[in-house]
């Protein structure tokens, strides 16, 4: 199942803005390796899944994941071959709004060298660029 | 933990966010140094040393000599540290003048050390819960990094913050039945996930007009 919110108070948002860089989730909480995003953008539900089964594979059922965040954006599109007007479009997914320095995975309970082939593969299905975080500096 | 390197302080007449900008685009580092009688003193070090010797050590919280404009070489805990959100470069310091009589309170970062035979024969998951804690003693007792042996560990067992062996001197503050490291059962997939596809749709909808 796509990660989306379980409820929401609005079905359709704004875009809002992606400027600055994070102020949080910026540190890593839970696990000893992560990925911290080094750009800006929109992270699909789909991504997220694709990245979270490519960890998984790599670490073959050892270790943890923790993914650190989660998409609460809804996207609306309007429908091919329509014109404007009309209203709003229908939500088709959702994103999560990630800024410079967040950090997006974690892991723990596995080596480092198996860490960053997994997060190396996690890093080729997201649209922006990322760096490879562990606890010692 | 005490008087490995000395730190090299010089004392910094700027102040403010341009100055500090323009010093760090030097290759220094803005730090404050806090005195025993309550003054601060404002200092810059050069960064590349800085970070080279942090480096080499596990805890943030360590005790430093340090020698302010080339003099004698006097005790400062290192208080805390300010990184770049994005570099993880060093943006700040704080250092804090103490003398070897007297009790801190510091953080320690603990080290797990050995294999569980949970994660070599059971092929559980080693998890650790805790990177630091909280202890006091005399700054001349303190130590860089508390070591828990987890070796011994199977599935479902733990090492508990009050099992850590802390070298004489050292009183744990943080609570003792707190778990450091635990040994987790191997995950098993979940292979009815494509079954609850149907339900996401309807979930999309469910807002509350609030």
């Amino acid at each position: 199942m796509p990660l989306m919110p379980k409820r929401v108070k609005h079905r359709k948002v704004q875009r809002g803005s992606r400027k600055g860089i994070a102020t949080r989730g910026t540190e890593l909480s839970f696990g000893e390796y992560g990925i911290k995003a080094m750009g800006r953008g929109w992270i699909k539900s789909t991504q997220i899944e694709s990245c979270r089964i490519a960890i998984n594979r790599r670490m073959k059922r050892r270790g943890r994941l923790w993914i650190r965040i989660f998409p609460d954006k809804p996207v609306t599109q309007k429908p091919v071959e329509v014109r404007m007007g009309k209203g709003k479009g229908n939500p088709e997914f959702w994103v999560a709004v990630v800024r410079p320095g967040m950090m997006l995975f974690e892991v723990g309970g596995v080596t480092e060298q198996i860490a960053r082939e997994a997060l190396r593969l996690a890093d080729a299905k997201l649209g922006i660029r990322t760096r490879f975080i562990t606890r010692e500096h | 933990m005490a008087g490995e390197a000395i730190v090299q302080i010089e004392t910094r007449n700027e102040s403010g966010t341009a100055a500090a900008r323009r010093l760090r685009r030097t290759g220094w580092v803005p730090a404050v140094v806090a005195n025993q009688d309550g003054s601060t003193t404002s200092v810059k070090l050069e960064r590349h040393g800085f970070e080279m010797m942090l480096r080499h050590h596990q805890s943030d919280n360590m005790i430093l000599d340090v020698a302010l404009d080339g003099g004698a070489a006097v005790k400062a805990l290192l208080q805390d540290i300010q990184r770049s959100t994005l570099t993880g470069a060093v943006i700040h310091a704080d250092f804090t003048m103490i003398s070897m009589t007297e009790v801190l309170v510091v953080n320690v970062s603990i080290a797990l050390k050995g294999e569980p035979v949970g994660v070599a024969l059971q092929d559980g998951i080693l998890e650790q819960l805790v990177h630091e804690v909280e202890v006091e003693g005399l700054a001349g007792a303190m130590v860089d990094t508390l070591v828990a042996d987890v070796s011994g560990l199977s599935i479902g067992d733990s090492v508990l913050a009050g099992d850590l062996p802390l070298p004489e001197g050292l009183t744990l503050l943080t609570e003792a039945d707190i778990a450091v490291a635990t040994v987790l059962a191997p995950r098993v997939e979940a292979v009815v996930e494509d079954a609850e596809d149907e339900e996401a749709p309807a979930a999309e909808e469910g807002e509350s007009e609030e």
